[in-house]
């Protein structure tokens, strides 16, 4: 069996140009998704910034292979994963002397009557992090189930569910404000 | 739902038409990689001399330009597992690293991780035992590589095992996605795949001998040499598969070491050393490097070995499980190291059947280390979600560990490895740590008055001691569980106890919000909310053991909010109270119930 030795752009750890390039033609696009992904939209730029820097440290290899979808993965994987780390040790308000009915309550950071799309994002965002994520992929990145699912690293049953879920309780959220708005 | 799929589409559209790349966005990112590599300046540079020496060279077998049918005696241009392959389309090169799997009736229910492309997502149990060997030969083109799944080629999986030679329950046997019934003609079974990312694929397999059947599968793109690479395979040798010996392949579920004694999933570290988890006693890093932060992180069943290294399982039984400890630097939160503890009673349980597990883990080829003292051991770098190097090794039958490292610390793996000890489980030292604690402190002197489950003005039962606190908080606690007969944990449960300090974690913020007897209190979720106890803490008085801590499983007491919503028509009857769905609603009613139990609150 031949040995044929790894070529020195495989190892190269760094190609400054070729990063730009990529950065300039797709960090718009994946600072879009990563917007949609995060539940706080501040939070978008540092982890879009954080996947981008993930992926400059193997630079040379991954500039090999079409970069967007491996920087793609790293994204959602760093939104659910600072998701899932956040809510690891989360610090409560209560409410102090009691609970507001549910009826009273706000709905939704009290955006009643708001504009539908922006009663869709609102909702968007409150939804748990990987649910947020199938829906992201499948309705901003038009990806197929599949895709999603390799993406999310779950099975494809699992992102049918999720979606399925999420649209379910962005329906109720719009019939609600809907109702609210007589 | 199709409407809503439209409106979303158009809300995030709406949502992200500002979004612009600020400007100099990549020369931020690279700032932001140079500045933690200042950070760890002098670490890096001891890595990158690690990890220059230790890149493989890539074996790459470049195969010859075959033309026409191949003759009866072709000369064997490759070979996997005894199998001779005399043919294959031009400009394929062999991946270096073979695909390793293996089926049989502990392993059907789990989810595919390419490396056999499984057949079907879900599948019952099978009686078909085999393992596989897959060697895949593929153009060597920028989109078309192992890290992202190749969508072109050749592949040739050898399997071995009892029964392989029955196709449909070997069909059965290998989870995985197929989009379309299998046929079988001229006893083969032939199927098309059309997965996305996977590409189209033609499947063929049929049995060559007793315990032998090949599959074959090309890219639709070489669908016309499917027939030459078929005619071109020869099984001369006994191969190399080797088969898990039943007798050392326990039921499913069946308890082994660290194996936990139910399967609730562990949230906290205090958990662990619970009685309810005697079967493992933790693993201790005797040289953990300067400036890292952590510990344990998560454990939770698998139902498979592919599972592993996966944050999230959503099925099967338990056959297995796996504890994780994360430490990160304290500068910049990057992850460091990562110890991770699998175990099952069935596997792995040699050197050999590592190995295997290590191939499936793994992305990277494991290769053959020692460790001090000469045991065994599987090295290889690491290049997704950790980059630096990952080492695996058999601590015993059943208990496999593996040290994963960033970049930064290669060069103290081993010292670190080295320093690595499973902590006996010791039910005697345990219940001494137990009896310490509660001499640290005096029991709470405060009582609850309300309990999710007793009716207004109903007595309180007796309470029981709390069984264990949190090894780094020594204190005494009293727990009233709504059913005292069974254990504890699996039934609402409210507990209050006097520890030394309250749960702090750097970095977060503190958020006083609520009053507790007249004190500031902070409440906290450990552990996934919903699922695990909230917290509340306050100082009660000056001094150790002045602070009290009251909590509340969530997840016992959810059954009974369940109803209250159901009946107060807010989620639907019957649906799960910590569904996601409902979880907002859960969270205010279970708030509402602490509320109440804190406004009980008596001396």
């Amino acid at each position: 069996v031949p040995v044929t030795p790894i070529r020195e752009d495989q190892v190269a750890a760094h190609d400054d140009g070729s990063f730009e390039a990529f950065v300039a033609a797709r960090g718009a696009a994946l600072l879009r998704t990563a917007r949609l992904l995060c539940r706080q939209p501040e939070d978008a730029e540092d982890v879009c910034q954080a996947a981008l820097e993930r992926a400059y440290r193997h630079w040379g290899r991954v500039q090999q292979e079409n970069p967007e979808p491996y920087v793609r993965r790293i994204l959602v994987n760093l939104v659910i994963n600072r998701a899932r780390r956040a809510k690891l040790l989360t610090f409560v308000s209560l409410p102090p002397g009691g609970v507001e009915p549910a009826a009273e309550r706000p709905h939704h950071g009290g955006r009643s009557g708001v504009e539908l799309r922006g009663e869709l994002i609102n909702g968007l965002r409150a939804l748990p992090p990987r649910q947020r994520a199938v829906l992201v992929l499948r309705y901003w990145e038009d990806m197929s189930e599949a895709q999603a699912a390799d993406v999310l690293g779950c099975s494809v049953g699992t992102v049918k569910a999720q979606a399925s879920r999420g649209l379910a309780r962005l329906r109720e959220l719009v019939d609600a404000d809907l109702a609210r708005r007589g | 739902m199709g409407d809503m799929e439209g409106a979303l589409r158009g809300a995030m559209a709406d949502e992200v038409a500002d979004v612009s790349l600020p400007a100099g966005f990549a020369g931020q990112v690279r700032a932001r990689h140079r500045r933690h590599r200042r950070i760890r300046v002098s670490a890096t540079l001891a890595s990158v001399v690690a990890l220059v020496v230790a890149v493989p060279l890539a074996t790459t077998t470049v195969l010859r330009d075959t033309a026409g049918p191949p003759p009866a005696d072709a000369p064997a241009v490759d070979e996997v597992d005894g199998v001779v392959v005399t043919y294959l389309p031009d400009g394929l090169v062999r991946d270096p690293v073979d695909g390793f799997d293996y089926g049989g009736p502990s392993f059907a229910d789990r989810q595919g991780d390419g490396w056999t492309d499984r057949l079907i997502e879900g599948t019952g149990l099978s009686d078909v035992r085999w393992t596989a060997r897959t060697a895949r030969w593929h153009p060597d083109r920028p989109d078309n590589h192992r890290v992202f799944g190749y969508q072109h080629g050749v592949r040739v999986t050898v399997f071995r095992g009892d029964g392989v030679e029955d196709l449909p329950a070997l069909a059965e046997s290998i989870p995985g996605n197929r989009t379309a019934e299998p046929e079988e003609l001229d006893g083969r079974l032939v199927f098309r795949s059309d997965i996305v990312f996977a590409g189209e694929w033609i499947d063929v397999l049929w049995p060559v001998a007793d315990g032998v059947t090949l599959r074959v599968r090309v890219s639709d793109d070489l669908e016309d040499e499917l027939e030459r690479v078929l005619d071109g395979l020869d099984v001369t040798g006994p191969g190399e598969g080797f088969l898990i010996d039943a007798a050392q392949e326990a039921p499913p579920g069946d308890g082994g070491f660290c194996t936990p004694a139910s399967n609730r999933p562990l949230t906290s570290a205090g958990q662990v050393l619970g009685d309810e988890w005697d079967h493992f006693g933790g693993v201790t890093v005797g040289q953990l490097p300067a400036g890292l932060l952590g510990g344990f992180d998560h454990a939770m069943p698998v139902s498979g070995l592919n599972d592993f290294g996966g944050p999230t399982v959503d099925h099967g039984a338990p056959d297995h499980w796996q504890y994780a400890y994360v430490y990160r630097f304290a500068d910049t939160d990057e992850e460091a190291l990562r110890v991770t503890v699998a175990c099952g009673s069935d596997f792995p349980r040699d050197a050999e059947q590592l190995g295997l597990f290590l191939q499936l883990r793994w992305s990277g080829e494991p290769q053959p280390h020692q460790l001090a003292g000469g045991r065994p051991a599987y090295v290889s770098d690491r290049h997704e979600d950790l980059p630096g190097r990952q080492l695996g090794w058999l601590e015993r039958p059943g208990v496999a560990l593996e040290v994963s490292v960033s970049e930064e610390l290669v060069g103290q793996l081993d010292e670190i490895v080295d320093s690595i000890q499973l902590r006996e489980p010791d039910a005697a030292a345990e219940d001494a740590a137990a009896e310490d604690a509660a001499a640290a402190c005096p029991l709470p002197e405060v009582r609850p008055a309300a309990l999710p489950w007793l009716a207004e003005g109903e007595p309180l039962p007796e309470p029981a001691p709390l069984p264990f606190l949190y090894a780094d908080e020594p204190g005494a606690g009293l727990v009233w569980a709504s059913d005292p007969d069974r254990e504890w944990f699996d039934v609402p449960y409210v507990s209050i106890s006097r520890v030394q300090e309250p749960d702090r974690e750097p970095g977060v913020q503190f958020d006083p919000t609520y009053e507790v007897r007249g004190h500031p209190a902070e409440a906290v979720w450990v552990g996934d909310p919903g699922n695990s106890p909230i917290h509340v803490s306050w100082r009660e008085q000056p001094g150790q053991c002045g602070v009290y801590r009251l909590s509340v499983n969530s997840r016992g007491v959810a059954p009974m909010l369940g109803e209250q919503w159901a009946e107060g028509g807010r989620c639907e009857a019957g649906e799960d109270p910590v569904d996601e769905d409902c979880f907002e609603e859960f969270q205010q009613a279970f708030h509402s119930e602490l509320l109440r139990i804190l406004d009980s609150l008596a001396s």
